[in-house]
């Protein structure tokens, strides 16, 4: 499992905006827009289980941590590698799995949100191609008011069953 | 004058907790009497196994699999849908875990992922899909009729997402997650939550039968 590998942060800031400060006629020194400036959310341990071959839906895990003073919010995600990335959260209640889309998640100012199994996770539609264990997809991430950050995320193999190997075998 | 108010407040606290220890002891014997089989410590188990509907299912190639095909084993059933990228995975994954916890005695079972979204998913798909994860799970789907019938008889629950109906694909499905065990003769005998880890069924395995 490759879940504890952290990945760079490519914080692409805004791109446009900081682009058009830069590029402006204007004559007051260019400078960066303050809310791009300031975010330096990072993200680690992405990953894609890997599907079976002919699965149209993927899901893509990471935790995103947001260690400035300001909370940040995601607004969506775009990816070249699927034809649609939808951000949702599954909810347990009763032994029944609900799932419904989140129009935005929360990143609070020096603290972090875990997208992972059975709660919020990135629902990657229609796979481009096949993929498989050791390939990368790349996720684009939008936040409001803080640009778009382009994570490289690994397809990893699902990992069996890893844990407790402490039973007893009965015969 | 003072002192006097604690004073009079005991007799009602003592109330109070001799309530408290009833509701506690209550408590207890309920929990008692539902985990009376220690043995058998993950799931719910009948105690009079209730019984199932003969559903028709489609299997690979629309081939026809009637539920009472596999009397003689237990079926370990579980429903969901291929485009439910978070908890099917999973679950399907555990289920793996289950067979593989059982070594030789998975030859009496037969797990089964049941595809409660026949509008996307062709039995084609759904044996594919489920046998990624194990070359024994058997995917399988219905027409909506039969899958009615079948998941009222087990008491598990579904719905399509309202997206379904207003004709888009991208529809999500909400499901019972648990894992339903048939015994060999095509009853209900045990559920097994869906959020817990793969092998709890396997230990129990042995006091099924008894």
């Amino acid at each position: 499992m490759r879940d504890q590998f952290v990945l760079p942060v490519a914080l692409l800031m805004a791109g446009g905006l900081a682009f058009g400060a830069v590029a402006a006629p204007d004559k007051t020194p260019a400078k960066a827009p303050a809310t791009a400036a300031q975010s330096s959310l990072t993200v680690s341990g992405a990953y894609v289980p890997e599907g079976p071959p002919t699965a149209k839906v993927l899901a893509a895990y990471l935790t995103l941590g947001n260690p400035s003073a300001r909370a940040e919010h995601l607004i969506g995600a775009t990816s070249p590698d699927f034809g649609k990335v939808e951000v949702h959260r599954t909810y347990r209640q009763d032994g029944v799995a609900r799932m419904s889309k989140a129009e935005q998640v929360l990143i609070p100012a020096k603290g972090k949100t875990a997208f992972e199994p059975g709660g919020y996770h990135f629902m990657l539609f229609r796979p481009q191609r096949a993929l498989k264990a050791g390939d990368t997809v790349t996720l684009q991430l939008q936040f409001r008011g803080a640009g778009t950050m382009t994570v490289t995320v690994p397809v990893t193999k699902r990992g069996g069953p890893t844990h407790d190997h402490g039973h007893h075998g009965h015969h | 004058m003072d002192g006097l108010g604690p004073m009079k407040q005991r007799p009602f606290l003592i109330v109070l907790i001799l309530f408290g220890l009833l509701a506690v002891g209550f408590g207890w014997q309920f929990q008692s009497r539902q985990w009376a089989d220690p043995a058998f410590a993950h799931g719910k188990k009948y105690p009079e196994p209730k019984a199932v509907p003969d559903v028709v299912l489609a299997g690979a190639d629309g081939k026809p699999v009637r539920l009472a095909d596999f009397s003689g084993k237990y079926v370990f059933m579980f429903f969901g849908y291929t485009h439910c990228p978070d908890v099917c995975p999973a679950s399907l994954q555990n289920l793996a875990g289950e067979l593989k916890a059982m070594g030789p005695a998975a030859d009496k079972v037969q797990a089964m992922f049941v595809s409660v979204d026949p509008q996307r998913d062709t039995p084609a798909e759904v044996a594919r899909y489920a046998s990624y994860f194990h070359p024994d799970i058997l995917g399988v789907t219905a027409p909506r009729e039969e899958l009615d019938r079948l998941t009222k008889g087990v008491g598990a629950y579904y719905f399509l997402g309202s997206d379904a109906e207003a004709g888009r694909d991208d529809y999500d499905v909400t499901h019972s997650m648990s894992v339903y065990v048939l015994n060999p003769k095509g009853r209900l005998a045990a559920v097994y939550s869906g959020d817990g880890k793969a092998g709890r069924i396997a230990q129990d395995f042995a006091f099924l039968a008894g």
